[in-house]
C-alpha cells in the first residue's frame, strides 16, 4: 500500500484553476519528483497536500489515514514534513533551538497536555538536546550549532531546513525546490542529503525546477502543467515524453 | 563558573526582596509607598503585554479593555454585592479570561498591524460600555468607595509585590519551557511553527488568554488602590502606555518591562504633572529608545554581556596560542 495517496486535488483562485484533479501516490522509500514549468502549480499542490491552504476538492491519505480534515500541524503530527521554497527558519534563534523547537508537536497528545508537562517541567526539551546534535551532524552542520539562523549562509540555510523538517521524525518529507538559488557544490550536498535520508526509511517528494538534478535521485516523476498532470513515469521514460518536451520547450509548429 | 552567575543572580533578588520587604517601616512618606505599589501593579501589566507582544509578536492596542473588564468586576462586586475581596479578584481574573477567549476568536482572524486594530477596537468597545451602562460601572460618576482590602497602604504593597513576584516566576517557568519556545517560533515564522507541528491558533490563544488574565489582575488591583473605578482611567491610551513601557523596557525579556514599569513610574511622577505631557514623553522616549537602544533596556544590557563575553573568549584564544609558541 502506497504510503501517500492523493486523490483529485483541486484548488481555484477566482478565474484561475491552479490545481485541476491532481492525484499520485507515493510509496515507502521512494523519491517522488513534481516537476512543471513556472506558475504550473507545483507549490500550491504542496500547501494542499499539507493543508496551508484549504482545498476545494480531494483526499489526502497518509500512512493508511485519512488525513483530508485534518490541520496543518495535525498532519504535520501524522508523519509529515516539510520545507519551503524561500528559506523559512526561526531566523534569531540558534541552529540547535531551530532544531529543537521542531521538537514541541511530539510532546504531547493535544496543546493542553503539552502545556501540562513543559509546565511541569520546563527542561524537558534539552534532554533531546543529544539527539538534535545527531540531527545536525546528519545534515552537515556540526559546529554550528551555536549561531543564529539567520547569519547561516544560503546552502546552509537550506540544510536547516531539512534539518527542522526532519526533526519533525516524518515519514514523508515534502520539499519545496531545495536547490532553489544554490551553486553546484551545494546542489550536489543536498541531493546527496536527500539520498541519505532515502536510506534511512523516509519517503521524499520533491518540487525542482532545476529537471537535471531531479532526474539523477528520483524515482518517479509526475510532470505538472496549468495544473494538470500530464505525464508521470521514471525520469527516462518523463525524457522521452513528447507531452512534456512539450510543455518545456511550446508546441511545435502546426504547419 | 555557571554555578557562581547563578549565586550572584540568587544574591542580587535576595538583596532586592529583603530591601522591598523592609522598605515600608522606614519610608515615612506614604506618597512614596503608593508610587512603589502603582510601579508594581503596572509591571504586572506590562509582564501580561510582554506575553503576548513580546514572545507571540502580536501587538495589541485593546489590553486596557481587559484592565477595565477586571476593574469594573472587583468594583462591582464589592461595591454593590458585597462579594469579600480575594473572591471578587478571582472572578476578575476569570472573567477577563473569559472575555479574552471570547474576543481571541475574532482578533485571530487577523494579524500583524491588522491586529492591532482590531484590538483597538475592542478595547474602545470596553470604554464605550463602561460609560453608559450605568447600573453597573457609575457611567461617567464610575464606582467610589472601593475599600482597601488590607485596611492600610502598607498591607496593600506587600500584596502588590507578592502578586508582582507570583506572576513574574509563573509566566517565567511557562516561558523558558517548550510552550515558550513554541510561542518564540510563531513570533519567528508563523508559517514554519504550524508545519513543524506547533498548534498555532491555540498557542496564540493560549497566550491572549493569559495575557488577558493578568491585565485584568491589574486592572483589578489598580481600582482597590486608587479606591474609584472611572471609565477614564482604562482607554486607549492605557494600553499604549503599556506598550511603550514594555518596548522600552525590552519586549521578550519579562524583567526588562518590569524594571521598566517602576522606572518609567517614578520619573513620570516629577516629569509629567500634567497628564497630558505623559503620552507626549513617552512618545520621546520611544523613538529615542528605538534609534539608539533597539532591543530596549534589557535587549541592550544583553547585547552587551554577549559583546563583552565574546571578546573575552577571544583573548582567551589569544592567550592560549601565546603560551603554545611559549612552550615550544
Amino acid at each position: 500500500m502506497s504510503l501517500l495517496t492523493v486523490q483529485g486535488l483541486s484548488k481555484r483562485f477566482g478565474g484561475l484553476q491552479a490545481v485541476d484533479d491532481v492525484s499520485f501516490s507515493v510509496e515507502p522509500d521512494e523519491i517522488f519528483g513534481i516537476i512543471g514549468p513556472n506558475g504550473a502549480g507545483k507549490s500550491t499542490i504542496f500547501n494542499l497536500v499539507t493543508a496551508n491552504l484549504p482545498r476545494d476538492s480531494g483526499q489526502v491519505i497518509l500512512d493508511g489515514v485519512d488525513v483530508t480534515k485534518y490541520k496543518t500541524h495535525q498532519i504535520v503530527l501524522r508523519g509529515m514534513g516539510r520545507t519551503f521554497q524561500d528559506a523559512k527558519l526561526f531566523s534569531s534563534s540558534t541552529v540547535v533551538d531551530n532544531i529543537l523547537s521542531a521538537g514541541f508537536c511530539r510532546l504531547g497528545k493535544n496543546f493542553t497536555s503539552i502545556i501540562l508537562k513543559s509546565y511541569a517541567r520546563p527542561s524537558i526539551l534539552d534532554r533531546e538536546r543529544e539527539k538534535a546534535m545527531e540531527l545536525l551532524a546528519f545534515v552537515g552542520l556540526r559546529g554550528y550549532e551555536g549561531q543564529l539562523a539567520r547569519n547561516l549562509d544560503h546552502g546552509h540555510q537550506g540544510l536547516l531546513q531539512l534539518g527542522i523538517a526532519l526533526a519533525t521524525q516524518p515519514k514523508v518529507l515534502m520539499l519545496d525546490e531545495p536547490l532553489r538559488g544554490m551553486n553546484p557544490t551545494e546542489k550536489d550536498g543536498v541531493t546527496d542529503l536527500i539520498l541519505k535520508i532515502r536510506e534511512t526509511g523516509i519517503a521524499v517528494v520533491i518540487i525542482e525546477h532545476d529537471v537535471r538534478s531531479i532526474m539523477k535521485v528520483c524515482d518517479q516523476i509526475s510532470v505538472i502543467n496549468y495544473g494538470k498532470k500530464i505525464a508521470e513515469g521514471d525520469p527516462r521514460e518523463i525524457r522521452d515524453n513528447p507531452a512534456v518536451i512539450e510543455a518545456y520547450l511550446g508546441a511545435e509548429e502546426v504547419a | 563558573m555557571l554555578r557562581r552567575a547563578y549565586a550572584a543572580k540568587l544574591g542580587l533578588v535576595l538583596v532586592l526582596f529583603a530591601f522591598l520587604m523592609v522598605m515600608p517601616t522606614f519610608l515615612e512618606n506614604q506618597f512614596y509607598i503608593q508610587l512603589f505599589t502603582t510601579s508594581a501593579i503596572m509591571a504586572i501589566a506590562v509582564m501580561g503585554m510582554d506575553v503576548l507582544f513580546g514572545y507571540v509578536g502580536y501587538c495589541s492596542f485593546g489590553q486596557a479593555g481587559f484592565m477595565g473588564i477586571g476593574a469594573y468586576t472587583v468594583a462591582a462586586l464589592t461595591t454593590k454585592v458585597g462579594v469579600p475581596f480575594p473572591l471578587a479578584l478571582l472572578a476578575a481574573v476569570l472573567l477577563s479570561g473569559f472575555m479574552s477567549y471570547v474576543i481571541s476568536f475574532p482578533a485571530f482572524r487577523l494579524s500583524g498591524i491588522y491586529f492591532a486594530i482590531g484590538t483597538l477596537a475592542f478595547g474602545q468597545l470596553v470604554f464605550v460600555i463602561a460609560y453608559n451602562w450605568t447600573d453597573v460601572t457609575g457611567g461617567v460618576y464610575g464606582i467610589v468607595g472601593i475599600n482597601n482590602p488590607f485596611g492600610g497602604l502598607t498591607g496593600y504593597y506587600y500584596f502588590a509585590f507578592l502578586m508582582m513576584f507570583a506572576i513574574l516566576l509563573l509566566v517565567r517557568r511557562l516561558i523558558k519551557s517548550p510552550v515558550g519556545e513554541a510561542f518564540v517560533a510563531i513570533r519567528e515564522n508563523e508559517k514554519l511553527a504550524e508545519s513543524t507541528g506547533v498548534a498555532t491558533l491555540k498557542a496564540k490563544r493560549f497566550a491572549f488568554v493569559l495575557s488577558g488574565m493578568i491585565m485584568g489582575l491589574a486592572g483589578a488591583m489598580l481600582v482597590c488602590l486608587w479606591s474609584f473605578a472611572s471609565s477614564g482611567s482604562f482607554t486607549v491610551s492605557l494600553s499604549l502606555e503599556v506598550l511603550v513601557i514594555a518596548i522600552i523596557g525590552g519586549v521578550g525579556t519579562l524583567i526588562g518591562p518590569a524594571i521598566a514599569a517602576f522606572v518609567l513610574n517614578f520619573v513620570m511622577q516629577y516629569l509629567a504633572t500634567i497628564p497630558a505631557l505623559r503620552l507626549i514623553i513617552y512618545g520621546i522616549l520611544l523613538m529615542l529608545i528605538v534609534m539608539f537602544l533597539p532591543g530596549g533596556l534589557a535587549g541592550t544590557y544583553l547585547r552587551l554581556v554577549e559583546a563583552l563575553k565574546a571578546r573575552r573568549k577571544e583573548g582567551e584564544k589569544i592567550s592560549v596560542s601565546f603560551d603554545s609558541t611559549g612552550s615550544e
